[in-house]
Parts: C-alpha cells; structure tokens; sequence
C-alpha cells in the first residue's frame, strides 16, 4: 500500500501480529499489569485484613483462592502481590539495562584498554554464582523491596552489556557514523543519536526476557525470606508461607505458584516472538 | 597555486589477529606515501582493491591515525590533533562514501541528516540551508522529512553529496561514490559533482578504481600500488603516455568499445599476488618489464618535471 508499510518497523509489526503465541504473551502481561493497578478495586478485601474466624478457608464464592492461616484472602494478597512483583521486576531491568548499557557501550565504543578492563570486569560477575552473590547482598544490605530491586538489577546486566558492545563494535564502523564524525560530532553525539538507537532492537528481546528473570528472582528471595518482609505480600512469600499448610491448605501455594508460572510464560512467549521478529535472518 | 592539503610520508600498518595461534600479521595499507593537493583541483587516486587508497583518505580527514608522517591542511599541521583542537579545521572538510546505502543512519530524517554539520557548529536557519542544498541536488522538497528507505541509491548518494557539501566545505575526499551504482546514474552523480566543483570551489580528493571516472574528473591522477605511489602525473598525460607497467596495465584493463586501430589493446592477466618480502619493487612478480634490479631495490619516486613522478627502475 503504502511505503510505510516496508519500514523496518513496520515488518517488525507485522511479524508480530502473525505471532499467536506472542500476542497471547502480551495480553497476559496486559492483564496482569491491569490488576496490579487496580488491585484493590478488584477485591473487597484489604491484603493485611485477618480474620481469625475464617482462618483456611478452601476456594468458595466469597475468597475465590481460599484464606490463609491468619484469616486473610489468598486473592487480595497475590494482588497486591502483583504489584511487588511486577514493579520489582520492572525497576530491576531499568537498572540492569543502564548498567548494562553504559558499560556495552564504553567497552565497544571506545576499545582498546577501556574495553578489556571492562570486559574482564563482566567476565568476573558472570564467574561468581548470581544466586550467592545476590544472597550475600541482601544480607549486607538487609531485606527490602528497593534493596531487592537494586540487587536484581546489580546482577543481572551482564549479557545485555555483551550484546551492546558487539552491537557498537559492527555499528562504530559503519559509514553514517564516520560521516558523523566528519561532521565534527561529540562522541556523546555519536554514541546516544547514531549507534544507540540502531542498536536496541536485541535490547528490547534482552529487556522482556529480563522482566520475567526478575520475577522469578523477586519470588525466590521472597520466597527464602530475603525479600519482601510480611506483613506485606509478593508471590515469593505466599508461597513461602504457604508451603507449611501444603497438605491442608493446597490453594496456599498453588495460586501463587500459578501466577508466577503465568506470568513468566508470557514474559518469555513475547521475549521469543520479539527475538523473532527482530532477527533479519529468519525471513519468510 | 598553493597546495591546499599536504601528506607527508604517511605510514600505517594494521594488525591482523588471522595468523595459525592467533598470532599478529602485520598488513601494510600505506607506507611513505606523499600528497600535494592543491586548491580548486581533483586529483584521482586509483588502484586495485586493498592498495590502501581509502587509508589515506581517511588518514586526512582524521578517521584513522598514522603510524608515521604528517597531514597539513592550509599549511596547518592537523595530524595528531585531538578532536577538540582538530574541530575548527575540520568543517572545512568532507568526505562522501561509497556506499549509500549504509552511508545514512536509517533512523534520522534526511533533513537532519543533511543537518548534522550544521547543527554541530550551532550555524542558525539550519533549515532554510538544508532545504536550499536539497534543490541544488535535484531532489523534491518534501526529502527533509523523510527517512533514507524511502529513496533509491542514487537519490541516497545525492543526499549524501548534500550532506558533505551543506556546511561550506573546501575540500572533499570523495571516496569512490560512484561505484556502487548503476552506470547510467554514474554518470548523472559524475556531472552533478563536476558542477558542483566549479560553483563552490571545492578541491576534490576523488578515490576510485575506475579509471573511466577519473579520467571525466580529474585534473591530476595518482597511482598507488600495495601501499606506494608509483606514478603521479596530468590526467591526459597518464592515460596516453603511462609510464609505469602497472598503469599501463590499469589502462589496459578498462573495458572500452572503440577499438584503437582495429585492435584492442594488448590486456595483460590481472592476477594478484601480493607475495612481497621487504626490498623490492613492490610490483615486482607481476611485472613484464622486470628487471634484476627491480627484486633487490625498491625504487623511489623520480620526479620528471611537469607534475610527473614516476617509481621504475625501466625509466
């Protein structure tokens, strides 16, 4: 139809829409993130509010997941759950992805010394075990969501820093940016209006992945008491509590486990449809 | 007339990583090679692929830093400069690619593509400029506000030839634009930069392997053999009288359709062998003309009066 239509975006769109899997992907998360938000208009139960009388409640009309060991509905907890996990996820990748791209970005623009330091550097995180670095982290910086957070984000920016120095490195040499810098641009120019921006197509793909890594960390610190101290609730400690009453109380866990495992499913369909659509070389 | 930009005994030598072990192989791209350049003319500078034609372009204009020697711009040492010192001079320089295809980042609009120069040097009415150069190149108005897929390689060369020539340049390398396009566009990109030249005083630095171009363009040709300058003369006078066996190959080799006195010119092999080992004529195994001296003493560049320089041992 029109020229638009051949854009790089626009196949990328394209290819997407074509993608069930990924779009499945992408309402999911859509919905999740609308009852993260409208969490408490959903639910006419607060997260916190026990009720000694209606304590292990199976799923019935009123508590649609059942009540907890307090009293508390299993349904309010896991949304307001949602909005621990979903927003730690969220800020950990911004972290991740900043960190990730600074250092990328040095690394493959500038070269030479500045580039092995930094690459020896990322090589060193990736040798030590992220879990055990991420637990004698929070226990240096004690147990909190934005410690939790900043953890997430601290340990999980090194293959995305890979992906963006290779990007540089090809980028750099490419005759646009050499017209740039005859052009007497700053590198500062160079980096953030002519490599940057042609470069974060394998970011997006590194970013949606990362989303659902996060989760699934937020939940496993959580879930070892790292993470979010009760009374607030994230899926990680619904769980965790939850795995006490396992034989009498199956709902304790189950829905949790579910939203988790929903939630990180379609982080990674969309993640996949994405790297699919943005990879050149698998063209129909 | 002055010589707006000199080289002097420039030298450069990459590293290879692709020796057994990861071992380094150094590859000579250009070694000793000097320039004069002078205002308001084009001078060509051919060879074959590899020869090290587009290190010395990029070595003037500060893309790439020489092992060795100098590069002056108005009598001005602008070699080894940093980026900082080097930008009051650099405006007054500009290059245009070969390929203009990746020669535009394909997420700007052209008109701050074009721009870019300007913007840099905070010149007011950047629009107005541009929109002004977009008519020169013969492209439709409304090319400012769009994106570089939407146009055909010759349209992207054009804009690219606006892109160097928007902020007032004196000089430009333009290193080989044409060959990447069809014959028929060449020649329209050929004509557009030899008006071009004449309304704006610009010196060209023209790079190509085609022969048949800068015989169009050029008033001075130079011609560089694995990293050297072997011959140097008048346009007219190289292309009739060469007197290196290598630029006679060269001439030798373009396809022509009229045939000199019912025959065509004798066409020797093209075959590449680059195997040399220190002294030496550097065209030594490829040569016809060999003789003993050519394999033990690399010959220097005679300077025969009348712009000619010529580096055999024959003459």
């Amino acid at each position: 139809m029109n020229k638009r239509k051949f854009s790089p975006r626009g196949k990328v769109w394209g290819k997407i829409k074509n993608n069930r899997l990924a779009l499945l992907g992408a309402s999911v998360i859509l919905v999740l993130s609308l009852m993260a938000i409208l969490g408490p208009m959903l639910t006419p139960f607060g997260p916190e509010e026990q009720s000694i009388s209606e304590r292990l409640l199976a799923p019935h009309s009123k508590h649609i997941c059942g009540t907890d060991e307090l009293g508390r509905d299993v349904f309010s907890r896991m949304l307001s759950g949602a909005r621990v996990s979903l927003s730690v996820g969220f800020i950990a990748v911004i972290i991740s992805s900043c960190i990730g791209i600074i250092i990328g970005a040095a690394a493959g623009y500038y070269g030479g010394r500045i580039d092995s330091v930094l690459m020896r550097f990322v090589d060193i995180m990736l040798s030590i075990p992220t879990l055990f670095l991420i637990l004698i982290l929070s226990v240096y910086l004690g147990p909190s969501i934005i410690n939790v957070m900043v953890i997430i984000g601290l340990t999980g920016w090194m293959d995305l820093s890979r992906l963006i120095r290779a990007e540089f490195l090809s980028l750099k040499k490419r005759e646009y940016v050499l017209a740039a810098r005859v052009c007497g641009a700053s590198d500062a120019r160079i980096i953030f209006k002519h490599i940057l921006p042609n470069a974060l197509a394998p970011v997006f793909v590194s970013v949606i992945f990362g989303v659902g890594g996060a989760i699934l960390a937020e939940s496993g610190l959580s879930f070892l008491g790292l993470g979010v101290q009760p009374p607030d609730a994230s899926w990680g400690s619904i769980l965790a509590s939850g795995k006490d009453y396992i034989e009498r109380a199956w709902w304790m866990t189950v829905y949790p486990g579910l939203a988790i495992f929903i939630t990180i499913m379609a982080y990674n369909l969309l993640g996949e449809g994405l790297r699919d659509a943005l990879d050149p070389r698998l063209v129909e | 007339m002055d010589n707006l930009v000199e080289v002097k005994d420039i030298a450069k030598t990459y590293k290879s990583l692709d020796g057994v072990f990861g071992m380094e192989k150094p590859v000579v791209a250009v070694n000793g090679v000097n320039l004069q350049i002078k205002k308001g003319e084009s001078l060509g500078l051919v060879g074959e692929s590899g020869c090290g034609k587009t290190t010395v372009g990029k070595i003037i204009l500060g893309l790439e830093k020489p092992d060795a020697g100098t590069v002056h711009f108005e009598n001005k040492k602008i070699s080894g400069l940093s980026s900082k010192e080097m930008f009051s001079t650099r405006k007054y320089m500009q290059i245009i690619f070969q390929d203009p295809f990746a020669s535009l980042n394909p997420r700007i609009r052209i008109g701050s593509a074009i721009g870019e120069v300007l913007t840099v040097y905070g010149v007011k009415d950047t629009e107005k400029l541009v929109k002004q150069m977009i008519e020169i190149i013969g492209l439709p108005e409304d090319t400012y506000y769009r994106y570089p897929h939407e146009f055909s390689g010759g349209q992207r060369q054009r804009i690219c030839i606006a892109r160097a020539l928007v902020g007032n340049p004196k000089f430009v390398v333009c290193d080989e634009p044409v060959s990447s396009l069809d014959v028929s566009v060449q020649a329209q990109i050929i004509n557009l930069l030899k008006e071009l030249k004449e309304e704006l005083h610009l010196t060209y630095l023209f790079i190509s392997h085609d022969l048949r171009v800068v015989k169009n363009i050029c008033d001075r040709i130079t011609v560089m053999y694995y990293g050297k300058i072997i011959e140097e003369g008048d346009t007219d006078i190289i292309y009739t009288e060469p007197l290196h066996p290598y630029t006679e190959l060269l001439i030798s080799a373009v396809p022509s359709m009229i045939m000199k006195n019912g025959v065509r010119r004798k066409r020797n092999a093209v075959s590449s062998v680059s195997a040399i080992n220190g002294e030496g004529c550097p065209f030594f195994y490829r040569c016809p003309k060999r003789i003993e001296k050519c394999g033990t003493i690399t010959p220097v560049l005679k300077d025969l009066g009348n712009n000619r320089k010529v580096a055999c041992w024959n003459v």
